[in-house]
């Protein structure tokens, strides 16, 4: 297709109907009004299973959570509570390590800021370093230097100029001190 | 008797380790080959010397020697044959154990491999650090963790067994090994990067030579992961295959750097260029393999994988120290004389994909750390405990896992230097275009979670780059030699086995990141309340509590229910979860239909004792197999790459007869194989060349020229 086409009908038409498609996830309904059944888990996947090691209530099949899953479901459908009055009273009855999402207050903050920060840093630093690059002059081309390419090209295999590259990137270049 | 054997073997290889290194030093400070030819040898020894004591562990087990407190604690005599063998690495000490052994597994193919170099410093220097890191064990062994420790007493007359989960599947013969097989070989890139820091010969020359040994490595590394998630899928019973415990964040980390390792060094390869980086990334990998250890071993962390915990923390936690100080002065003090001049000439090149590579398995092995300790440091500094699990992980990684993705599709295809838009349209659109036709018909299904469709559509359009990648590499083949297709096929492969062995692995990825995606996104879950003869539905399956029956055997207690699942009125088969009863605890043993599409997962979820109706834990997950096949496949690239290049040593000769070997390393061959010749003409190869050419020429030093394959390295 990319032989006939223009350029901006190539990539134009791709954004058009990813974006459709992408548009059509997006305005599905999602955070509203749920499913008591749906509460429930997405609660109990935020809690952890306090017998186990590391699994959450959700994914746990012990005794202990199945009893914290019912609770929760007895809060949502029969006390009415909403889902951060839940969270509270698990807290408040167990402690902040009863959630396995950091809440995002005071030090919790920094495992979620950090991260971003790092990959935000690193990210403006490969663009620092190819901008900087950028403005480099290129390195002369020297007489010889074209007949030396020439000539590589001419005994290396035309249509499988993969096979040696490897090869030669690494072994020709051994370095002794 | 075993335990005397066991001790005298373990105080054998800490010797032959220090005489090695003793030796070894020696040569090195007196330049002296043939001590350097002597100290090599020590390798055998310690080699020899951690097999025998293997063999005397497994001699215990087997002969059931209580009077060994590992024996005692780890083995029963009604533990049966198979795990009787795997009780080696049922716990600290014997795992150790495993690792000494395996190390000196490593570290004796590779005295062999470097056999006509054994006065090479640089091979001289990577051997002591290797025989270094093995007294460490040995160490550890003979102080903190000694597996024959006799016990204190009476003899007891029976063992206590294994813990019941790992003697529950016989994944537990394989997963453990794997694992280690991976961690232990980052020992020796480890080994060649401190080594060619200290002799200055941090050229590209020993990431020639540690190429295969960290590609193995890392391949074990990658199986041991993918058999610790099917192992914990088999046998946890929660219906889940890996929850970010921390155990498995340690085994993650350090595929992780090695991933972005493996990425990295095409471009110091190919450009000279990211010598500090290769080589931190090295030690990294290596301390994070020690830090996992210390993570998992140490008792600081509670899993469901740390089956035991010991007094060794400290030294593990010195031993780290040591080694990350010792690489971050090497590289210090390197500093200088490590930077190579050279420059990335665009962000739409594939040197630019790699740095963005590397970027995001940073930033995902930093998220994963932090995630993983941050508890840790916050109970140190509130005195408060806290959480950080599942929801956090997988909100972080999964918008990086799909970055990644998307490089994944498209830097292959990308060439080297610079890419115009003519080539991306050429080599991308129609791959593109299959990702956005997978988008639409995920949503047309009904596909309606952001995460899982982004990851579907751009595993199409990863997929599709390799098709169209190995279509055009095929065919430009075919049209040059008249070759057959699968003649032209098998030559392409054999002509670049790294490359074509990546993209294979590649494509085992998208099976994974799909398998991920859907099982992570459309799992259905429910606990369902049984007496015999009821049925319940759950997304679509029927499934009928048939009867149960107990099964008493001498170790345990098992309640066997048997099930049968239907599917719209189609009879699936009787299947039969169970949950077993042993002296310490209960533990399940899940039952799945797996299908090519859905997994019906059944555990039973009640107590074993109970009696009338049963709680039974069902979940329907969605292509959960294609992450085992994926892992397969993965394993079948690392194969692949490993192959050596076939006929390229006469190309490289016949090249350094016309090019005096200067230009080898410089910008024309491409990896990247045929399709690539429209790429070529976009940046002056003439000044690649020369540029790759001067950013590899080792500080103050002549290359000589007119000998590209200086094999037989002489003794300097």
């Amino acid at each position: 297709m990319s032989g006939r086409l223009r350029p901006w009908a190539v990539w134009g038409g791709l954004v058009v109907v990813v974006g459709a498609a992408f548009a059509v996830v997006v305005a599905s309904p999602g955070g509203g009004p749920r499913t008591p059944a749906e509460r429930v888990h997405s609660l109990a996947a935020e809690l952890r299973c306090v017998e186990c090691q590391g699994l959450s209530v959700a994914d746990s099949n012990s005794p202990t959570a199945q009893r914290m899953r019912a609770d929760i479901e007895r809060r949502i459908v029969e006390e009415r509570q909403t889902d951060a009055e839940i969270r509270r009273a698990y807290v408040d009855r167990y402690g902040e390590w009863i959630l396995l999402r950091p809440s995002g207050g005071g030090l919790d903050a920094l495992v979620w800021a950090l991260p971003v920060v790092a990959i935000m840093l690193g990210a403006a630093g490969i663009g620092v370093a190819l901008w900087r690059w950028r403005r480099q002059p290129r390195p002369e081309v020297r007489p010889g230097d074209e007949e030396l390419v020439a000539d590589l090209r001419r005994t290396s295999t035309p249509a499988d100029p993969a096979a040696t590259s490897e090869v030669a990137a690494t072994k020709a270049t051994e370095v002794r001190p | 008797m075993r335990a005397a054997l066991g001790v005298l073997a373990l105080s054998l290889g800490a010797a032959a380790a220090v005489l090695g290194i003793a030796t070894l030093a020696a040569g090195l400070r007196r330049g002296d080959g043939r001590l350097l030819r002597i100290g090599r040898r020590y390798v055998f020894a310690v080699f020899a010397a951690s097999l025998l004591a293997v063999g005397a562990m497994e001699w215990a087990l087997l002969s059931h020697d209580f009077s060994l407190a590992y024996v005692a604690r780890n083995h029963a005599r009604a533990t049966p044959l198979l795990f009787t063998v795997t009780g080696l690495w049922a716990a600290l000490e014997g795992s150790i154990l495993l690792w000494a052994a395996v190390l000196g597994g490593y570290l004796t193919v590779t005295v062999i491999r470097f056999r006509r170099r054994a006065d090479d410093p640089l091979v001289a220097w990577a051997t002591l650090v290797g025989l270094a890191v093995a007294l460490f064990f040995f160490a550890l062994m003979l102080g903190p963790a000694n597996p024959f420790k006799l016990v204190e007493g009476t003899i007891p007359p029976d063992g206590a067994g294994p813990n019941p989960l790992l003697q529950n599947h016989p994944l537990m013969a394989f997963h453990p090994p794997m694992l280690y097989l991976g961690y232990v070989g980052f020992t020796i890139p480890f080994s060649f990067a401190v080594a060619a820091l200290v002799t200055g010969r941090f050229g590209e020359g020993w990431l020639a030579d540690t190429r295969r040994t960290t590609l193995v490595a890392w391949g074990f590394l990658t199986a041991g992961i993918v058999f610790g998630a099917w192992w914990s899928y088999e046998v946890l019973g929660w219906g889940g295959y890996w929850a970010w415990d921390p155990v498995e964040n340690a085994s993650l980390l350090p595929w992780l750097t090695g991933t972005a390792f493996l990425h990295s060094v095409m471009v110091q390869e190919r450009r000279g260029m990211l010598r500090v980086w290769n080589l931190s990334l090295v030690i990294a990998t290596f301390c994070l393999t020690i830090f996992g250890t210390f993570l998992t071993r140490s008792g600081i962390v509670n899993s469901v994988h740390a089956f035991t915990q010991s007094s060794i923390g400290p030294w593990l936690l010195t031993f780290l120290g040591l080694v990350a100080a010792v690489g971050i002065g090497l590289i210090a003090w390197r500093g200088d004389a490590l930077r190579a001049p050279g420059r990335i000439d665009s962000a739409v090149s594939r040197e630019a994909a790699f740095l963005g590579n590397n970027l995001l398995f940073g930033g995902l092995a930093f998220v994963v750390l932090l995630g993983t300790v941050f508890p840790l440091v916050v109970e140190a500094v509130r005195g408060e405990q806290m959480s950080v699990g599942a929801p956090y992980f997988d909100r972080m990684a999964v918008p990086l896992g799909l970055a990644l993705l998307f490089l994944m599709a498209v830097a292959p295809a990308l060439p080297w230097r610079a890419a115009s838009g003519a080539v991306l349209r050429d080599r991308l659109a129609g791959p593109a275009w299959t990702g956005a036709l997978a988008v639409l018909v995920a949503v047309v299904l009904g596909a309606r979670s952001l995460a899982a469709v982004l990851a579907v559509g751009l595993a199409a359009f990863a997929l599709a780059a390799i098709v169209h990648k190995v279509g055009v590499g095929i065919r430009s083949r075919r049209r040059a030699r008249q070759e057959a297709y699968p003649r032209a096929a098998w030559r392409m492969l054999r002509g670049n086995p790294r490359h074509y062995g990546g993209l294979v692995v590649h494509a085992g990825v998208v099976m994974v990141a799909v398998a991920i995606a859907m099982s992570q996104s459309y799992s259905t879950k429910e606990t369902v309340r049984l007496a015999e003869g009821q049925s319940a539905e759950v997304a679509g399956y029927r499934v009928t509590f048939l009867d149960r029956s107990t099964r008493r055997t001498e170790q345990k207690t098992s309640v066997v229910a048997r099930m049968r699942i239907e599917r719209g009125g189609r009879d699936l088969g009787v299947y039969a979860p169970a949950i077993s009863s042993y002296p310490r605890m209960a533990v399940g043993t899940p039952s799945v239909r797996t299908g090519l599409l859905r997994d019906v997962y059944l555990t039973v979820a009640s107590a074993p004792t109970e009696r009338g109706p049963v709680t039974f834990g069902v979940a329907v997950n969605p292509m959960v197999l294609w992450l085992w096949l994926g892992g397969a496949v993965m394993a079948v690239g690392t194969g692949l790459a490993l192959v050596p290049a076939d006929d390229g040593r006469r190309r490289v000769a016949a090249r350094g007869r016309a090019a005096g070997g200067a230009a080898g390393g410089g910008g024309t061959g491409d990896p990247a194989g045929a399709g690539e010749t429209e790429g070529r003409g976009l940046a002056p190869a003439p000044a690649g060349v020369a540029g790759g050419r001067s950013a590899r020429a080792p500080v103050g030093d002549e290359e000589p020229v007119g000998d590209p394959l200086p094999a037989p390295r002489e003794p300097v």
